[in-house]
């Protein structure tokens, strides 16, 4: 048997056995080759990786879509699991690159805010109006400042017949361009019509007023046959939604009809664009308009300015009064001025031989002025032998209304004029004012009649000079 | 029936299909040349959820259309009833009388149907509309059945 399997096996056994040596000598080939490969790694890497760069940079230009859709879900399951079983590394590995990014889009944003609020602040004839405005409105303006610089921006303006969703007028003022208007209308149409028929049922219809999204808004101010949808940007500025129903009220008092009929057939519409155009440029202007308590700016800038003038005129009234008061009192260069002086003190030097004072008439009740808290102190001193005895003041004068003029001629006596006083040209109470008297001053009586004495002095402006002064204001 | 196969099979520009599992609509656009009357008629097509069950549309979708594309299904005969049921409520919401036209759907599925051309020309009486049969699997007659409501339109 094992003669007959020589026989019949002996050309496979052959071919066996050269196949067994043929996988020792590949065997030890491949253990060269790894050693060689292992000895060279750092010359073979460089050289690999350079081709397969290569490879894989014309495969990405010649097959983006493919490459994409093909590494897409295993670039994104990688992520995931590297995220969620090394959330530390990745955390670290994307810091770098994150963390640049975050800092330079909060850099720009704040030099964004800052020159802002540099503009708002940068003192000019507005600023100032508006900041008194804004104190008397009890707002703080650094806050007002910071508020007003806060980034605002009208992207989009629809003007949208109301059932139909018809885009009456739309304008675009971002750079990039939106999608199909007339679908965006649509469906926002669609959307208020859901909201209303979704959470409104059996109940006064409300319209949907804002939608958010992000940074964005829309903004929905309704008429009866269209609305207005703003989509802005960044922080709405206050009495934005006052204005744009404003718009909106204009152009159904000007336009309704035809905004009513229209049927896709814009030939029928009227000039609506530059008045949306002038909305939205009014307000995204330098200085916005700005509403408090109703108010728009104008309207407070209007009224500010009216106060103003009122102000002005006050304080111009009060000048010229001062100044005319001013000019009145000049002559008394000093002290109060009291034209007609509530206090006077004369003293009275009498050098006659033969003097008897005149009883000093009590002010009648229907003589005016009237003195008042009367405090006079009469020092009557007769020189050189005869000291006249002065009649005592009487601290209940009686008025007496019917008293008889008298006229005495008074003998050389002098009045010292404790303090300023109004003379007369005529011994009535309505005769104009002659010259005030100043304090110190020393005047010649020469006579008295009824209630006044007639006196003689040099006035510093006019020389000699001789007026009338009450006697009551020489009261006892 | 196969309303929103219908129309992506006609429109050129629309949202994505979500919509109209969401708020119950998606609003698609097309511009038709119209040379017989020499202009352009630009369809906004509001293409509503709801099917059969006509409760599910948002009555305010419809306040505002200015024509209706009316759809059935030629392989399920209650589809064509409902059109009628449609009409009404339709008319009820709508300030005017819209001009309608019903596409049959479904007619490369000739071994299914179910609907005759009679019954069509029954309910097109009724409503005051043309009918056409449609396949939006081949585009059959999808173009002709929305052009011809946008001349009844222009």
């Amino acid at each position: 048997m094992d003669q007959l399997r020589d026989l019949l096996f002996e050309a496979e056994r052959a071919k066996v056995e050269s196949l067994k040596e043929e996988v020792v000598e590949l065997e030890q080939e491949i253990a060269r080759l790894k050693e060689e490969l292992e000895t060279a790694r750092e010359e073979v890497i460089p050289k690999v990786t350079t081709n397969m760069g290569d490879i894989t940079h014309e495969a990405v230009e010649d097959q983006r879509t493919e490459m994409a859709q093909a590494l897409g879900p295993i670039i994104g399951e990688a992520t995931r699991y590297q995220i969620k079983n090394s959330r530390d590394d990745m955390v670290e590995a994307l810091y770098p690159i994150v963390g640049d990014a975050v800092a330079r889009a909060v850099g720009e944003a704040l030099n964004d805010l800052r020159e802002r609020i540099d503009r708002q602040i940068r003192p000019n004839r507005v600023n100032v109006e508006q900041t008194i405005i804004d104190r008397m409105r009890g707002v703080d303006p650094a806050e007002l400042a910071i508020r007003n610089a806060l980034p605002f921006e009208i992207n989009q303006i629809f003007l949208i017949q109301h059932d139909s969703g018809l885009v009456l007028e739309f304008v675009n003022r971002d750079s990039d361009e939106l999608a199909d208007s007339d679908l965006i209308s649509g469906m926002l149409t669609a959307i208020r019509s859901f909201v209303n028929d979704s959470f409104n049922a059996g109940e006064e219809p409300e319209d949907l007023s804002e939608i958010q999204y992000g940074d964005e808004s829309i903004i929905i101010e309704s008429g009866t046959v269209a609305y207005i949808a703003a989509v802005i940007e960044g922080s709405e500025p206050e009495g934005f939604r006052t204005l744009l129903r404003t718009l909106v009220n204009e152009l159904h008092i000007q336009y309704r009809q035809e905004l009513a009929d229209y049927e896709g057939d814009k030939t029928t519409l009227p000039d609506l664009i530059t008045p949306i155009n002038a909305f939205s440029d009014d307000l995204t202007s330098d200085h916005p308009p700005e509403s408090t308590m109703g108010f728009s700016n104008e309207q407070a800038t209007k009224a500010f300015r009216r106060f103003g003038f009122v102000l002005l005129i006050f304080l111009l009234g009060l000048c010229l009064f001062y100044g005319w008061l001013t000019f009145r009192l000049l002559p008394y260069a000093v002290g109060s001025i009291t034209p007609e002086p509530n206090e006077v003190t004369i003293i009275i030097t009498a050098t006659a031989e033969e003097f008897t004072p005149t009883a000093v008439p009590s002010p009648t009740a229907t003589s005016p002025p009237e003195p008042t808290n009367t405090a006079v102190v009469i020092i009557v001193t007769a020189t050189p032998e005869n000291t006249p005895t002065p009649i005592p003041p009487t601290a209940t004068a009686t008025p007496s209304p019917t008293i008889t003029p008298t006229f005495t001629q008074e003998p050389n006596t002098t009045l010292l004029i404790s303090n300023p006083v109004w003379s007369r040209e005529s011994p009535d109470s309505d005769a104009p004012e002659f010259i005030a008297i100043s304090e110190g001053t020393t005047v010649d009586l020469i006579q008295t009649q009824d209630d006044w004495y007639q006196i003689a002095w040099t006035d510093r402006w006019r020389g000699d000079v001789i007026a009338w002064i009450r006697t009551d204001w020489v009261d006892n | 029936m196969g309303k929103t196969s219908l129309v992506r099979q006609f429109v050129e520009g629309l949202f994505n299909d979500e919509y109209l599992s969401t708020i119950g609509v998606k609003i698609s656009r097309r511009t038709v040349e119209l040379p017989d009357q020499n202009a352009k008629a630009n369809l906004l097509v509001w293409d509503l959820a709801g099917g059969d069950d006509y409760s599910k549309v948002t009555s305010g979708y419809l306040a505002g259309a200015s024509g209706v594309v009316m759809v059935c299904d030629l392989t399920r005969k209650n589809t064509l009833q409902m059109l009628e049921i449609y009409a009404r409520q339709l008319d009820k919401v709508s300030k005017k009388n819209l001009p309608k036209v019903i596409l049959a759907n479904k007619v490369d599925l000739t071994t299914d149907r179910q609907i005759t051309e009679e019954a069509l020309n029954l309910i097109g009486e009724k409503l005051n509309a043309n009918w056409f049969l449609t396949s939006a699997k081949t585009g059959e007659e999808v173009e002709k059945g929305f052009t011809q409501l946008a001349e009844l339109l222009i």
